[in-house]
């Protein structure tokens, strides 16, 4: 099969991407294994979304180039049980499956500029470009882990190494935001009475028009990289909030009796809140290397999906990660990590039903640099595996009647009286790197 | 090292005690009565329409009217009135009222109290109801009527036929039944009957094109013109010939502009029934029915329009 073949076979078998690639299941395998802790590692072009100042890291290869294709498999596994013991019904949780593609290269040559290095990377569902879903807030729903926010996703950057042991590095997130706007004139109002149920019926004709727009939104990713020695790392990442915006209205015009009557609709999908990443990353040994970050969420700042700040129930987090990697004998790397990511949303008894836990990622992966493996330079490539499984502690959720304004909607709410809920998220991805 | 430690144990702690806080999420309320409850021993309710549980039955003994050699129709009647109206669509509206009657030959002495006003609403679309306060504010106007109502001093068979009567809510006029009702524009003579800091009478709306439920302000006049054939002492029907005007004082979302300008016209054809109500009505076995029990007993006597 060619090469081409086989990249057309896997665009084919990728559907639609769900949670968030970059921060939920990791961007690379390499990444994914170390727990996400890289802001202080050099991980290819992964080093876009983690630390782009690491695209130009000390003791990089000048002039190279380097590109990766990967796959990213995962199926949650979740439930969630009402109080008296029944399952409750949730949105389909679709599983994860879908192409990265990855390119670094040294610009120094190209634009005369020594340290100068360029990376894109796109991760995408091929069915779609994006597709977004809102349901109400009070939908037993999983926050990140249904298809509230499929999207495309592009990152590009810079990363520029002035001087041996310091490296600066800029990249932009691109999203897709929506409007939608729906006009319909009324053509006529009748009623009558259903003469089978007998419901009293209001018809009202309508002669409907559409204008629909999609543009970019971007969002800003800077890091800084301190590299004192060759054996010793630490860095510094800002990235930018990431969510779109789906707005516009509907308008139904010539309502007998009322005129134009209608509504402005504004939902958002978030991704990631602002964030701030410290790491270090230090190889006491030749053979090993040892890694951690801490990452502060802004998600205090987020919406639900239907615009509403939810005061309270959104709070910031600080997400720890650990990740170790093993040289077991050149040109094959071990690799593994640990992640606590904390809810940053809690119902705490009121009306809406979302659905996200506390969840530990623990991840294991291979890394094998084939010409240094078999002592060949004519193989210029590297295949990399990972395996991450995200458990989410149970949480439960008992709904609180002080959250309701009558009783009749305290007990009509979809999730009453309560329900725990929780699962794993196995996920695994494979890649294929060359270098020239 | 105990600062080191002090500082260690500080860092695990912010890390742990991070995330989302109840203390930024207030509560709506703090008692209900939740299903099963029984309202007149659990404290604990909102008293809305929505809760579950018989209604609290305030203390109003029956009025003291001199009964002797009163006629046959004399009593309590909870009184159904089923107004057709047109608001962009053709709809019903229900009202139920209490009505004490003493009658003498073919004079009768009417006390008519306003219980439940249904708004005009289209459900779904547009979904308005009063606040329990202003329900309570309604239930205050009580309007006495004595005269030849009847035209037998036998009721069987009679024609039963009041004059017209007025109730103005939410608004201080000096000729209740004619004056104009207060604007938004100029509401001087607006009256804050339930006692909630808005002008007039308020309306929970639930409305499509309202993100939220919010509450509008208004000033109301309603008639009733009776007329009907009794036919059996205990439950008689006849038409009816209503009226109904609003006037929107306010609202706390401009979303509901264009609701508050919603005109409601009467279509001919509306309807009453009269139902006699007694032990099995009375909660509070006290003699009187009084509208929380008229209310209470809506389902049971005139359908389940009441039951919602």
């Amino acid at each position: 099969m060619s090469r081409a073949g086989l990249v057309a076979l896997i665009l084919m078998t990728a559907s639609v991407a769900h949670a968030d690639l970059e921060d939920d299941l990791g961007l690379g395998p390499e990444a994914a294994a170390l727990g996400g802790a890289v802001t202080a590692v050099p991980v290819g072009f992964a080093s876009l979304h983690y630390a782009p100042a690491l695209l130009a890291y000390r003791g990089m290869r000048p002039g190279g180039a380097e590109l990766q294709i990967g796959y990213v498999f995962g199926s949650p596994v979740l439930h969630v049980t009402g109080l008296d013991g029944a399952p409750i019904n949730t949105a389909r949780i679709a599983e994860t499956s879908s192409v990265v593609i990855g390119a670094r290269f040294d610009l120094a040559h190209e634009l005369g500029l020594e340290g100068l290095v360029g990376a894109i990377a796109i991760s995408t569902p091929v069915s779609s470009m994006f597709s977004y879903t809102v349901r109400p807030d009070d939908d037993v729903q999983w926050m990140t882990l249904t298809d509230g926010s499929s999207h495309l996703s592009i990152e590009a950057g810079l990363a520029y190494r002035p001087v041996e042991w310091l490296s600066f590095g800029i990249a932009a997130r691109l999203a897709l935001a929506v409007e939608l706007f729906t006009s319909a004139v009324v053509t006529h109002v009748d009623t009558y009475v259903d003469a089978t149920t007998g419901d009293n019926i209001i018809d009202v004709g309508t002669r409907i028009g559409a204008r629909g727009a999609v543009s970019a939104r971007v969002s800003p990713i800077a890091s800084v990289a301190v590299m004192p020695i060759p054996e010793l790392r630490i860095g510094v990442t800002y990235r930018g909030a990431s969510y779109v915006d789906d707005w516009g209205w509907s308008r139904v015009q010539g309502v007998p009796g009322l005129g134009d009557i209608g509504y402005v609709h504004r939902f958002a999908h978030w991704v990631r809140p602002h964030e701030v990443s410290i790491g270090a990353a230090v190889r006491p040994i030749p053979a090993l290397e040892l890694s951690a970050d801490l990452t502060w969420e802004h998600w205090a700042e987020a919406t639900t999906g239907n615009f509403d700040a939810a005061p309270g129930r959104f709070g910031d987090i600080f997400v720890p990660a650990v990740g170790v990697r093993v040289t077991v004998i050149a040109g094959l790397d071990v690799l593994a990590g640990y992640r606590f990511v904390r809810a940053p949303f809690s119902n705490f008894g009121g009306p809406s039903n979302l659905l996200i836990n506390d969840t530990h990622h623990a991840s294991l992966g291979l890394a094998a640099a084939l010409d240094t493996l078999t002592g060949q330079a004519d193989l210029p490539f590297t295949l990399r595996g990972s395996f991450r499984l995200s458990i989410l502690d149970e949480a439960r959720e008992e709904k609180d009647f002080r959250r309701f304004r009558n009783d009749a909607s305290w007990t009509g709410n979809p999730g009453y009286p309560g329900y725990v809920f929780g699962g794993v998220v196995p996920s695994v991805q494979i890649s294929a790197e060359a270098r020239w | 090292m105990v600062k080191r430690s002090a500082g260690l144990a500080l860092l695990v702690g912010s890390l742990l005690s991070c995330g989302p806080s109840s203390d930024g999420y207030a509560f709506v309320r703090e008692e209900h009565c939740p299903p099963d409850c029984d309202a007149s021993t659990d404290a604990g309710h909102d008293a809305g329409r929505s809760d579950a549980g018989p209604p609290d039955v305030p203390d109003e003994p029956l009025e003291d009217w001199d009964l002797t050699d009163a006629g046959p129709l004399t009593g309590i009647y909870a009184l159904e009135v089923a107004v057709l109206a047109n608001v962009v669509v053709d709809l019903e509206t229900r009202q139920l009222y209490r009505v004490r009657m003493l009658q003498h030959g073919t004079s009768v002495r009417v006390r008519l109290q306003a219980c439940v006003i249904d708004l005009a609403s289209i459900r779904g679309l547009a979904d308005l109801h009063f606040t329990p306060a202003a329900e309570g504010a309604i239930r205050r106007h009580v309007i006495d009527l004595e005269g030849d109502y009847l035209t037998a001093a036998d009721p069987i068979g009679a024609t039963f036929r009041p004059p017209r009567t007025f109730v103005t809510i939410g608004a201080d006029l000096a000729m209740p039944d004619t004056d104009p009702l207060p604007t938004m524009a100029d509401a001087a003579l607006a009256l804050d009957e339930d006692a909630d800091g808005n002008p007039g009478v308020t309306i929970d709306a639930t409305a499509v094109v309202c993100p939220s439920p919010e509450q509008v302000f208004a000033a109301f006049r309603a008639s009733i013109a009776l007329s009907g054939v009794v036919s059996d002492l205990e439950a008689f029907d006849g038409t009816v010939d209503p009226s109904i005007e609003q006037s929107v004082l306010g609202y706390t979302n401009d979303c509901l502009r264009v609701a508050a300008n919603l005109v409601v016209t009467i279509r001919p054809g509306s309807a009453f029934h009269a139902h006699r109500v007694g032990a099995a009505q009375d909660l509070d076995g006290n003699g009187n029915i009084s509208c929380p029990e008229v209310a209470w007993a809506g389902a049971s006597l005139f359908g389940d329009y009441w039951a919602r």
